[in-house]
């Protein structure tokens, strides 16, 4: 970046593309001088990268259900961890002032979203999650059939857009494995690495203070407490988005020369690059493609880029795919799109957790959550009332917040997608966020006072992101005892079984899915739930001759119940009861039991 | 910095063709651990560096992106993105296997290794 290049959100740091060198007159002296020289070289801050990481990994205990407190994983991890992090975040606020390189800064980056997006993995002996395993389940689909079956009623979304699924077979067959299962838990951290290099580059197209990008990393990441970036087909669509977005800003940009490809080839294959994303995209996931129609088109009407045809062609892919080869799924999907448009009020209703059903820690969560997305909105706030003086490329980033909430009134992803479009636009609030401090520009190593309100803020947000990302854990995450029971079940389960369960919080529909179908009573109406509780042994067999499904078979597991303890989704007891039920009636025999898991089956000929 | 991320005309141009031999190599490793069932723990990792990196690593021969994070996120995505096309019109075309899709892929890094972008390319006024 030149200085002449002010079309960037903040002033033109061009200083700050070399190591910080202040003449000598300006050099503190005494024990500033020593502090200064301590903070700000190389090897301080290696070492703490180091140390602090080693003792967060080293530190994180193996963590089983009945440890998890109030707050899920936050209550479980010992002193040394949160010390570990703090150690993290404080070096990188150092950094910023006294030692402002790529190295030192993007390792604090690399290190902490590593770590928060992989606790997870040093925590607990088995991905966590319901959904992973029911993504793990479609690629064992793919592996056994070498196909997909797009008109399938059960999970028939993901065999339209299979693309993440097949891609998974793929890795998982050629990698010598049976199942995805032992490098799901890995997903977190491959993903956040890599939304972080993909949002350096958006944020490179706005300024070149490079305190101010990294920042936003460390910002977004540690501001990540949504949990869209496990083995999901979003996740990856959320990546190429952001690639897309980001060469579109880079290579395409309608802002002064020198920040554009100028080599035909060279534009050529960044096309090649948009497109080959952008196809993916569409191939791959449901909700993408609208935001980055919405993301694109704004970009190209408010003249932030050259490229003037993505939105068209994401607009174009998707309509032949919904006509030609998603066309069974579209059928059910199109109607409820359009019904939802309509319908944006009582999902903004529905999005958010109502406190007066939900148990203690349940509201804990809920208030962590809304209080670090509420942070990160005031900060991004802020940020831009101090970028706006200085700033004349406000409108892409403007553009790429917009777009995602204008998915609220566009969707039928029900109440999840206040989730998914805090999400999507969760990199530009953080790069705004990080505008708080480095909108203006400073001179490296002056005052402590920014570094100390960075690491505050960054420690505040990551403690809230950490319960709110973690503090479902008790029921989102498995002991092997109920993995084993599932196992059990899809083993033993013809095809055209019912499964009655509590909840949909158990790692279900990991193996031979399609024979088995799923009845979760969480979901009934208040009055039916109190008829299980009342008699779980007779309306369970009343279901069942109702049904054209059998065998049935009923699983209880912790994970139920502590979900619809938790979720208040059943009154507290109703899992005993249902239990006590269940094993007096003479029509049920138990097939499998271990002490996280019961699965019994109803006697077919009573 | 050595200029601007994704731009070849201010920053350096790796002309050296590094990355292109790199995946031709990881294709050749992933592809022979997988021919030979050498097992998970050769094979995992290298089926994960083949679909992570390839053929996306190839553009590094073209496109200076002057930050470590910011290439392997391009890298990843540009790779993950091609597979999961070849992947689902494999899948709809009904041509899917384990072997067809890693024959698929390799053989789609292997073409855009061997072809040359048209124009010429430009050392960088560094």
């Amino acid at each position: 970046m030149t200085p002449s290049q002010g079309a960037t959100f903040g002033p033109a740091l061009s200083d700050l593309e070399r190591p910080p060198t202040r003449p000598a007159a300006f050099r503190p002296r005494g024990r500033g001088a020593t502090a200064d020289r301590f903070l700000g070289s190389a090897e301080t801050h290696l070492f703490v990268v180091v140390v602090a990481s080693l003792l967060v990994i080293l530190s994180v205990p193996s963590v089983a259900p009945e440890d998890l407190g109030l707050a899920g994983l936050a209550s479980a991890l010992p002193l040394a961890v949160w010390v570990g992090f703090a150690a993290l975040l404080a070096g990188f606020a150092a950094a910023t002032r006294f030692r402002p390189t790529n190295a030192a800064l993007g390792g604090y980056v690399v290190a902490v979203a590593a770590l928060f997006h992989g606790l997870s993995l040093l925590a607990y002996e088995l991905p966590r999650l319901p959904w992973a395993w029911k993504h793990v389940g479609i690629v064992d689909y793919i592996q056994r059939h070498n196909g997909v079956d797009p008109t399938i009623e059960s999970m028939g979304i993901y065999h339209n857009w299979p693309g993440f699924f097949g891609l998974n077979a793929l890795i998982t067959e050629t990698g010598g494995l049976d199942s995805p299962l032992s490098y799901v838990e890995w997903a977190p951290v491959l993903f956040n690495l890599a939304f972080g290099g993909a949002l350096y580059l958006i944020c490179r197209s706005f300024t070149a203070d490079r305190r101010w990008i990294w920042t936003a990393l460390m910002v977004a990441s540690a501001g990540n407490w949504l949990g869209q970036d496990y083995f999901a087909p979003q996740a990856l669509a959320f990546l190429l988005y952001l690639v897309t977005v980001a060469v579109v800003l880079n290579s395409f940009s309608t802002g002064p020369a020198g920040t554009t490809l100028e080599i035909p080839a060279n534009r050529s294959l960044m096309t090649g690059v948009v497109v080959t994303c952008l196809l993916a995209i569409v191939l791959t996931h449901q909700l993408t493609p609208i935001v980055a129609i919405l993301a694109l088109g704004g970009l190209a009407l408010t003249r932030s880029t050259r490229l003037r045809w993505p939105a068209l062609l994401v607009g174009g892919s998707l309509v032949l795919w919904l006509a030609l080869f998603a066309r069974p799924f579209a059928a059910d999907y199109l109607p409820k799109l359009l019904s939802d448009l309509t319908d944006v009020s009582t999902r903004l209703d529905d999005g958010l957790v109502d406190h007066g059903v939900v148990d203690q820690s349940q509201r804990l969560v809920s208030l962590a959550s809304r209080t670090a997305a509420a942070a990160v909105l005031a900060l991004a706030g802020l940020g831009l009332l101090r970028s706006f003086r200085n700033s004349i490329r406000w409108r892409p980033a403007m553009v790429l917040i917009a777009a995602p909430a204008l998915l609220v009134g566009a969707s039928s992803y029900g109440d999840e997608v206040l989730f998914r479009a805090f999400f999507f636009a969760l990199p530009i609030l953080a790069f705004l966020a990080a505008g708080v401090w480095f909108s203006r520009a400073a001179e490296p190593g002056r005052t402590f006072g920014p570094v100390v309100s960075l690491t505050l803020v960054l420690f505040a947000l990551f403690g809230l992101s950490l319960v709110a990302k973690h503090g479902n854990d008790i029921r989102t995450s498995f002991t092997a005892q109920e993995v084993a029971a599932a196992d059990h079940l899809y083993t033993i389960a013809p095809p055209g079984s019912l499964v009655i369960q509590l909840s949909t919080s158990s790692p279900l529909r990991f193996k031979n899915y399609e024979n088995v179908t799923e009845l979760a009573v969480e979901f009934f109406s208040n009055q039916a739930k109190e008829r299980v509780v009342a008699d779980a042994a007779g309306r369970f067999a009343l279901w069942a001759d109702d049904s054209p499904h059998h065998p049935v078979y009923v699983l209880l597991t912790r994970s139920q119940e502590a979900a619809i303890t938790r979720l208040g989704r059943m009154p507290v007891g109703a899992y005993q009861d249902v239990q006590q039920s269940l094993d007096r009636s003479a029509e049920y025999s138990v097939v499998y039991e271990n002490d996280d898991a019961t699965l019994y089956q109803l006697d077919e000929h009573r | 910095m050595t200029g601007d991320p994704l731009n070849p005309v201010r920053g350096r141009l790796n002309v050296g063709r590094d990355a292109s031999a790199w995946a031709t190599l990881v294709t050749i490793a992933h592809l022979g651990a997988y021919g030979l069932g050498v097992g998970s723990i050769v094979q995992l990792p290298l089926a994960l560096l083949f679909y992570c990196t390839c053929p996306g690593s190839i553009i590094l021969d073209w496109v200076d992106i002057d930050q470590p994070l910011a290439r392997f996120s391009v890298v990843v995505a540009l790779s993950l993105a091609a597979n999961a096309v070849i992947v689902t019109f494999l899948l709809f075309a009904g041509w899917f296997s384990p072997l067809s899709g890693a024959l698929a892929i390799s053989f789609t890094t292997m073409l855009v290794a061997l072809v040359r972008p048209s124009g010429e390319l430009v050392e960088a006024p560094v």
